[in-house]
């Protein structure tokens, strides 16, 4: 890995690149877009199987180690804090971006958000605040005329704020990006159970062969 | 002189082809092809002086004229810029057109001055020109599954035609006899900007929801309307010519016997397909869902997945996060370990401390670490680097001894761990 410091500490500012990954789009504006999406297309249904093999989810668990002993040796607090799990997760998401290499949306995103902020006021004053813009609207609609948008409009809706950095993505390109997401999410739930089951279980390597991978 | 002008003007109209070329829109083929025709009557008599033998050139030209490979024509004017004696394996393959591609990637290295991208743009109209699914197209051929798309388009794509089309014997003459009009028409009407505002038009056209692009593209060109075309019932656009738009841009739709083939329902086609191939594709991924039919259904089950592998991820975090990974070191070893024997057959062997390199790595699923393994045996491959921190060596050293782990691996006896 480049440095475990880059993915734990500072979201790098990655330029989210528009859809293109080819070198040669920038001659037309109307072709990039083109390009962009077909090699988009073309990447993600390779890579979307390319979470599946072995030699990623060895190089997943390993890095994922690394970072986890940076975390947990800065962090030495007792385990009853909120903010070490979720260090935790924030750690093991980025290299799990990491390791798409910056081929999608979805990681690109998730490297450059920035670490979770531990102060428990300035959460407690976000969320709120969130909350009623969404439920003012709500109410809003409610009294006048009940709006409902198309059933699948609003599941993509949702789908979209699952999938990091896919919120204003059309619909084909978000279900591929939920793809690879979803690839990607497999493989992370399997290496750290894998990891979880040897370092908590700490058992034998025979009597764990083949027990904890799903 | 006139032959260096018209050289440098090909030059501008390689550039040209090159920029527009990496989607090649029919149109761009077609007219740079006409470009590369017209001008290549010019240029031929005038690299006599820097070719050996000026006769060698003439089946150049004539399949130049004969095929429909701009590539040729670009190739004569490639070779006569550069003007070496390399020409010449051109002239003995010339005459197989199928390895045009082949000659191209063989002489890439040749051509020691700049202009590589010339090459480039030339090999990318190479590798469309007669092999469909070969240069820099593979992209569009991997998306394509639906027998209606293509992402070639040149004006030998009746041959493609005739092979790729499944079951439109009916409609695939027409279509090649209008898309071929068509670009006949566009490419040697006189205002080719009618073309090229097609070209800024149409690829959005294929876009979701950008139907009112199409429209403008339509009006604008002359169709030869509703040869056989049938009027989609269902389509409700109003003022649509209900010709079809020959499909300038790089995927090129088919309208399938007994479909309809306004311009609008097939973008629309082309956007369903799109969508319903990534739905197949997720749902293969998420777990029961194979019966479901409809997006709705599948998005609700789709959604509920990810959030509960997010919800995972999210407990297993907390689990890692109480644990003490300080204290086992050998975890990774073990790791690497029990993944490889519970995966995997045969044992990948000594993983964590010294690798042979014959054959344990012809499985797949190392090849994307191990690339450079063969060569190096005594050295630790990548992704045991990963593992073996240079802490660890200190710790380890060479006296550790991985072999009482290992003894449970697969048959394949071949423990040979360099310690």
């Amino acid at each position: 890995m480049a440095s475990l410091e880059s993915i734990i500490n500072a979201p790098e500012p990655s330029t989210n690149n528009p859809e293109t990954t080819s070198p040669d789009a920038d001659s037309n504006p109307n072709k990039r877009r083109k390009i962009g999406h077909r090699t988009v297309a073309a990447d993600a249904s390779l890579n979307h199987l390319h979470w599946t093999s072995q030699s990623e989810q060895q190089i997943y668990s390993t890095n994922l180690l690394r970072t986890l002993r940076h975390v947990l040796r800065r962090n030495p607090s007792p385990s009853t804090t909120a903010s070490k799990p979720r260090q935790v997760r924030y750690a093991a998401d980025r290299v799990l971006a990491a390791a798409a290499k910056g081929r999608t949306r979805w990681s690109r995103a998730i490297l450059s958000s920035p670490p979770p902020f531990n102060n428990r006021r300035m959460l407690h004053k976000k969320a709120p605040a969130a909350r009623k813009k969404v439920t003012g609207l709500r109410s809003m609609r409610n009294g006048t005329e009940k709006k409902k948008l198309p059933a699948v409009e609003r599941k993509t809706r949702v789908l979209s704020r699952l999938v990091p950095g896919c919120r204003k993505l059309s619909f084909p390109n978000l279900l591929e990006e939920a793809t690879d997401y979803i690839s990607a999410l497999e493989m992370q739930v399997r290496a750290m159970t894998a990891l979880a089951e040897l370092l908590a279980g700490g058992g034998s390597p025979s009597g764990l062969a083949g027990e904890s991978l799903s | 002189m006139g032959g260096h002008e018209n050289a440098m003007g090909f030059h501008h109209g390689n550039e040209s082809i090159l920029t527009n070329n990496v989607n090649v829109s029919e149109m761009d083929m077609s007219s740079s092809m006409s470009l590369a025709r017209s001008s290549s009557d010019v240029v031929v008599p005038n690299s006599n002086p820097f070719l050996a033998s000026s006769s060698s050139w003439d089946p150049i030209v004539s399949l130049s004229q004969s095929q429909t490979f701009g590539g040729s024509s670009m190739v004569t004017t490639h070779n006569s810029d550069f003007g070496n004696s390399s020409s010449y394996p051109f002239v003995q393959y010339m005459s197989d057109s199928t390895n045009l591609e082949g000659i191209m990637v063989h002489k890439i290295p040749s051509f020691g001055s700049g202009n590589f991208s010339e090459i480039v743009g030339s090999f990318c109209q190479e590798g469309s020109s007669d092999i469909p699914n070969m240069g820099f197209r593979p992209s569009y051929n991997h998306g394509n599954d639906a027998g209606t798309e293509r992402a070639t388009m040149n004006e030998q794509s009746q041959v493609e035609d005739s092979i790729t089309e499944d079951g439109a014997p009916g409609t695939a003459p027409s279509g090649n006899r209008r898309k071929r009009m068509l670009d006949h028409d566009s490419s040697f009407s006189p205002n080719k900007n009618a073309g090229g505002d097609e070209l800024k038009d149409s690829p959005r056209t294929i876009s979701d929801g950008a139907k009112e692009h199409e429209k403008k593209a339509k009006v604008e060109q002359n169709v030869s309307a509703d040869l056989r075309g049938k009027q989609p019932a269902k389509q409700s656009k109003e003022n649509s010519p209900s010709g079809e738009a020959p499909k300038e841009n790089f995927i090129h739709v088919r309208a399938r016997r007994g479909q309809a083939t306004n311009s609008h329902s097939l973008a629309e086609r082309v956007r369903r397909e799109k969508i319903s191939e990534r739905m197949r594709l997720l749902q293969e991924l998420v777990p029961g869902c194979n019966k479901i039919t409809g997006k709705a259904v599948m998005l609700d089950e789709i959604i509920n997945y990810v959030q509960s592998l997010q919800q995972q991820v999210e407990f297993l975090s907390m689990k890692l996060a109480t644990v003490n990974p300080e204290l086992n070191f050998d975890v990774e070893r073990i790791l690497s370990k029990e993944i490889l024997q519970s995966r995997l057959g045969h044992g990948i062997v000594g993983y964590g401390v010294g690798m042979n390199s014959p054959h344990p790595f012809s499985n797949g699923s190392f090849q994307g670490n191990m690339a450079g393994m063969p060569s190096t045996s005594t050295q630790f491959p990548p992704l045991p680097q990963g593992v073996l921190d240079h802490e660890f060596q200190s710790l380890y050293g060479m006296g550790y001894d991985p072999n009482t782990a290992l003894d449970n691996l697969g048959p394949n006896g071949r423990l040979k761990t360099e310690l």
